[in-house]
């Protein structure tokens, strides 16, 4: 047990990156859930509840709504950003990253362009007009796009594209309808769904990617464990934009 | 400067595929490209032409 910061129950250290371990009895677990001393600090990542203090954003709100990120501006120029508020070890673990569209890739001007990214950085610069401007900054940028195009790209930690998928299809790329990506953590597995139909019971593999020996000798050591990661959103303006955004270990 | 795989993204917006790294050479490409769209193939050619044009 670390009892840092007065926390009741496993306390993982920023400085460390290591884990702790106690007994606790479940009346004490159940009071602690009780008076919101539980630490879920790295264990949930749930941002479903936008606008909150859990979100830091850069730019501005397109909709000012609790659930969906989307930027203002009828254009690429700005952008709006989101970072968790802590130190998310992203491969450390496994996680399920859940969100939705906000828009449907019709071919109608104007033309969507919605991006979701998981990034490994926290500057300002870390995130550019279309999210593809600062390629060394991303691991993961998921798209959806013109003519029911919706892509996903995997990056190393140098900037060098390991996977991309692309596939078009008005069944699938539809605003509201579920997109999920996991990384399963030891195989270092990255897989991509996407749902056609509203419900995540609807989601279908779109892509998988298994990181190399010699990539996970990479990413998963050292490098990957104190790598702090983030999510940036941007779209075209008005409504485009992702919601319901639920990035958790799992 | 555009990459292989930006060059793929321009041409083949409306097709279906998977791409791991960044092939450099025709043998790479068609070691590590999966095109599902059969009605609809991108090539090496195609994808250098078009990485060329983009870097012009």
């Amino acid at each position: 047990m670390n009892r840092q910061g007065g926390y009741i129950g496993i306390n993982r250290t920023t400085a460390s990156g290591t884990g702790g371990s106690g007994v606790f009895t479940m009346d004490a677990f159940y009071r602690a859930i009780l008076s919101e001393t539980w630490s879920t600090e790295f264990s949930v990542f749930n941002y479903n509840y936008m606008g909150s203090s859990k979100w830091s954003l850069q730019g501005s709100w397109g909709t000012n709504s609790d659930t969906v990120l989307a930027q203002s501006g009828a254009g690429y120029p700005t952008y709006v950003r989101a970072i968790s508020n802590t130190s998310q070890k992203g491969l450390d673990a496994s996680w399920t990253l859940d969100f939705q569209f906000n828009k449907t890739g019709l071919n109608s001007s104007p033309y969507p362009g919605q991006h979701l990214a998981i990034t490994k950085s926290d500057t300002s610069v870390g995130i550019g007009t279309s999210l593809s401007l600062v390629t060394g900054d991303k691991l993961i940028d998921l798209e959806a796009g013109n003519n029911y195009n919706m892509g996903i790209n995997i990056i190393d930690f140098t900037g060098s594209s390991m996977y991309n998928a692309s596939f078009s299809d008005s069944a699938f790329s539809v605003g509201g309808h579920p997109s999920r990506v996991t990384f399963d953590f030891p195989t270092a597995t990255f897989t991509w769904y996407v749902a056609n139909g509203t419900s995540t019971s609807n989601l279908v593999q779109k892509g998988q990617y298994t990181l190399s020996t010699s990539q996970q000798t990479a990413m998963l050591g050292t490098a990957g464990r104190d790598r702090d990661l983030h999510i940036g959103v941007a779209g075209r303006g008005g409504d485009d934009g992702v919601r319901n955004v639920v990035w958790a270990t799992t | 400067m555009a990459n292989i795989v930006d060059a793929i993204k321009e041409i083949g917006t409306s097709n279906n595929w998977e791409l791991v790294g960044e092939p450099a050479t025709e043998a790479e490409f068609n070691a590590n490209f999966k095109n599902h769209d059969s009605s609809n193939p991108i090539t090496w050619t195609e994808a250098k032409a078009k990485l060329d044009e983009l870097n012009e």
